[in-house]
């Protein structure tokens, strides 16, 4: 049978999340003929620090995050890392420390360090998909959100 | 006392750069050590970007109006200039008057003029094009075109 969904390179799913991709992008393709994409899973937060100490060394002062005290708490276990003439992976690996920590405290600086959180190519449907999309979605994902920073679906199950 | 004040202006810049988030020195000669872009361009313009060694892999820019425009993204097979070059730049360069994105338009692919309103453009580099920037490595930077 035709599966009416792909994942974007380098993407993974847990068995159970690609079964409700499943779930939802054969009833999108019912109401609007369209397949999906799915452009991000869940991340680790080993990849989660890579990308951090990539804007951090990049100069960035970690300003686009939502939560800034946890950002701030990366921020510092940066800065001390810094300081403390430390190699890269040691502090990519002090920056995963600290997410794990958060983790623990129920504190997530990315809403994909979260099991069940996917996001869905939005950019090439038109309103009426972005509609029918939504309704596929619902009772399968407990959220729904059309991201516009950049476009996309956050979903989460 | 011209003298000075410059002896000050000596002693205030390591200062000030101190406070900032310390980005690590590579080590790679040539490179800039972060990110940066001129906040304020005009039509004849050339819109100059440095960037460090360690960069994300795609360029997208959103207009006043929320319109996004893609305008390097090997996933998406867009490319301004090839992969390996866009990965290696210490400055990449575009003129305003001239650059192009794709864009979308009610689910249809389109080649279009970026800079057409005047008012702030999000610059937006990142690994990930279509996920929330928490979730991938990015820089971004907002500009004025007047």
């Amino acid at each position: 049978m035709t599966e009416h969904y792909t994942l974007k390179a380098g993407v993974i799913l847990d068995a159970a999340i690609e079964k409700k991709v499943k779930i939802i992008a054969d009833k999108y393709y019912e109401l609007a003929k369209k397949d999906i994409v799915v452009t991000s899973g869940t991340r680790t937060s080993s990849s989660q620090a890579s990308a951090m100490y990539g804007k951090l060394s990049g100069g960035d002062k970690l300003s686009v995050y939502k939560d800034q005290v946890s950002a701030k708490g990366i921020l510092d276990t940066y800065n001390t890392a810094v300081s403390s003439k430390k190699s890269k992976t040691d502090i990519v690996s002090e920056i995963q420390d600290k997410i794990d920590e958060q983790i623990k405290n129920s504190t997530f600086i990315s809403k994909h360090l979260k099991k069940g959180a996917i996001d869905i190519r939005s950019r090439d449907m038109t309103e009426s998909d972005k509609t029918n999309f939504k309704k596929a979605a619902s009772g399968t994902a407990i959220t729904i959100i059309l991201e516009t920073i950049p476009p996309h679906f956050h979903l989460q199950f | 006392m011209a003298l000075y004040n410059l002896l000050i202006l000596f002693l205030l810049i390591p200062m000030i750069s101190c406070s900032q988030v310390s980005p690590i020195h590579l080590g790679n000669e040539g490179y800039p050590e972060s990110f940066s872009i001129k906040e304020e361009l005009i039509k004849t313009d050339i819109l100059k970007i440095h960037l460090p060694e360690n960069r994300p892999k795609n360029l997208s820019i959103m207009n006043p109006s929320g319109k996004w425009f893609i305008i390097q993204s090997s996933d998406d097979s867009i490319e301004y200039m090839p992969q390996n070059k866009f990965a290696k730049e210490y400055t990449i360069e575009f003129r305003i008057s001239k650059l192009e994105g794709v864009t979308w338009r009610e689910g249809k692919k389109y080649l279009e003029p970026v800079f057409t309103e005047y008012g702030e453009y999000l610059i937006y580099f990142a690994d990930n094009l279509e996920t929330e920037p928490e979730n991938t490595f990015n820089f971004s930077k907002r500009i004025h075109y007047k």
